[in-house]
């Protein structure tokens, strides 16, 4: 995105919104200012400023003291318990150095500094936390850089975090740059962001990038081993599965004749269990109606004949037609049926006189479990 | 930054490169592997089955003789109780041997088809003889696995000892 030939990056679009939120959320909040160069002391409450008081000079070189003074001293003005405080430390405790720079983006001016940084601070390398502060400005039509950098070493920042902590106050940040206390306070009422003020999370972040650059090439070495390890052993193990492989089928070239005997015996033997099952399915040797004409006949009474017998399956009644001497015959040709226990039902259809034989009709019913 | 820190953090780029591309290698190789596995798992039982076959069977000749003796008879018994026209040859046989008349012989109806490929006929079939005769014939076709559908036996009182037969039989057939 391009403003008046410059581009400008997402943080910058959104940075009125974030200003406006941080005003409203800061107004909210009581503010305590400490200047530890000039022993000023002065409390905001809702954006207002409430109070202001000056230490004395040896409770700025005497650390229990300021202690001390400031514990009674909020006690005193009945400050609450986690406000916020901001601190500006005092100019020894810091190194600060200025220096012109070509004109470049943020984050290469970041680069570019910290190499800068690392060659002009007399404290170790990892031993002290910095700002800067950067002013552009045209010397003979060249754009150029004016940079102030402020280093704060680790030690110091311990004590006055220790210092806060103790107070039982919220340390929202320590001002690098010297700047008074009404300047850091329309700073911060306003919704400014503070560049130079110390984060917790930004040096969590720093110690995370940090840890990554050391440890990046031993992982990726560890992971390149791992890789070439893994490489290896699929390798290997796929070379001794081929081996396997080629081992199993010259054995099974050798039984190349078995296979075609297993198949032909194979087809054999599948063509003879079809046949059985379609013996099995369709040979059931019965005798349902040899059987019933057999009992049938047993039954017959002298004096009785048959003369018709219809036999429609096990299931529907048996038809018998015939003709008898007298109605004596008849009835105990009936009774025999019936004491037979073959039917469970007997039933004379007809009977009649037909010159000297009576002709009747008779219709059985099978029992269940003897059809 | 400076410039053995550069070289350091290119050579960890590289190193981090080849190990995908190894790692990928070595995904690829290991699926060969696993698909060479299972071949030889597969090849492996068909040369178990091949071994123990060998095993059981090695007198092949005799045992294929025996299989092959087995599959006739089995065929045989198939023609003679499942073609249509031997099991009425049968039938007509066994009337003659009885001194049974059968005066007609005719088919009711289409197959109807049933599983297996096996296939019901129904024969409607009119036979004279007398009682004992007609039972032990009637006997026979139903050992033969012939089933009987329906019966209507029927005496002339003209010729007490000579009984009407008609009878209809199930007969099951193959294609």
């Amino acid at each position: 995105m391009m403003k008046y030939g410059k581009s400008i990056s997402v943080e910058e679009l959104f940075e009125p919104v974030l200003c406006a939120l941080r005003c409203r959320w800061r107004r909210k909040h009581a503010l305590l200012l400490l200047s530890l160069q000039t022993g000023q002391v002065a409390y905001w409450q809702n954006g207002e400023h409430s109070w202001q008081e000056q230490l004395d000079e040896e409770c700025l070189t005497n650390k229990q003291r300021l202690a001390d003074t400031l514990r009674e001293m909020l006690l005193k003005r009945e400050v609450e318990e986690g406000a916020m405080v901001l601190l500006l430390p005092a100019a020894a405790m810091m190194y600060s150095e200025q220096m012109v720079l070509p004109s470049m983006r943020q984050r290469e001016l970041q680069a570019a500094l910290k190499w800068e940084v690392q060659q002009s601070v007399p404290w170790p390398e990892e031993g002290y936390t910095y700002s800067f502060e950067a002013t552009e400005f045209s010397e003979a039509g060249e754009q150029q850089c004016r940079v102030t950098f402020t280093a704060l070493q680790d030690t110091s920042r311990a004590e006055l975090e220790h210092l806060c902590s103790s107070l039982l106050l919220k340390l929202q940040g320590i001002l690098l740059s010297g700047m008074t206390l009404d300047e850091a306070a329309e700073k911060w009422f306003t919704g400014k962001p503070l560049p130079t003020v110390y984060r917790q999370k930004q040096k969590y972040l720093h110690g995370a990038a940090a840890a990554f650059g050391r440890w990046l090439p031993k992982v990726s070495g560890a992971a390149l081993a791992l890789a070439l390890l893994a490489y290896g052993g699929a390798w290997g193990g796929c070379y001794l599965a081929q081996r396997d492989l080629q081992k199993v089928e010259q054995r099974l070239a050798q039984y190349a004749e078995w296979e075609q005997r297993m198949q032909e015996s194979k087809a054999v033997e599948h063509r003879c269990q079809r046949l059985e099952k379609l013996l099995a399915a369709a040979f059931k040797p019965s005798k349902e109606a040899g059987g019933e004409l057999e009992r049938i006949c047993r039954q017959m009474m002298p004096g009785c004949w048959l003369t018709l017998l219809e036999y429609n399956g096990s299931k529907k009644p048996l038809v018998l037609q015939g003709q008898a001497v007298d109605n004596l015959a008849l009835e105990s040709f009936v009774e025999q049926l019936q004491k037979c226990g073959n039917y469970s039902r007997v039933e004379l259809l007809q009977s009649q006189q037909q010159g000297n034989v009576l002709v009747y009709k008779l219709q059985l019913q099978m029992k269940e479990g003897k059809q | 930054m400076k410039a053995g820190e550069k070289t350091i953090n290119l050579l960890a780029c590289i190193a981090f490169v080849l190990a995908a591309g190894f790692g990928v290698k070595a995904l690829e190789l290991w699926n060969e592997r696993q698909l060479a596995v299972e071949q030889i798992q597969k090849l492996q039982m068909q040369l178990t089955q091949q071994i123990r076959f060998a095993d059981e069977h090695h007198d092949y000749k005799t045992y294929k003789i025996k299989l092959l003796d087995k599959k006739k008879k089995l065929e045989q018994q198939v023609e003679h109780n499942l073609i249509l026209n031997n099991l009425l040859q049968r039938l007509q046989k066994q009337a003659q041997t009885q001194s049974i008349q059968l005066s007609s012989m005719q088919l009711d109806g289409k197959p109807v088809p049933l599983q297996q490929g096996l296939q019901l006929q129904t024969v409607k079939i009119s036979a004279v003889g007398d009682f004992y005769s007609l039972l032990r014939w009637l006997r026979q076709a139903e050992r033969d696995g012939c089933k009987v559908k329906d019966l209507r036996l029927q005496s002339d009182m003209q010729a007490k000892e000579v009984l009407k037969m008609d009878i209809s039989l199930k007969f099951h057939t193959t294609n």
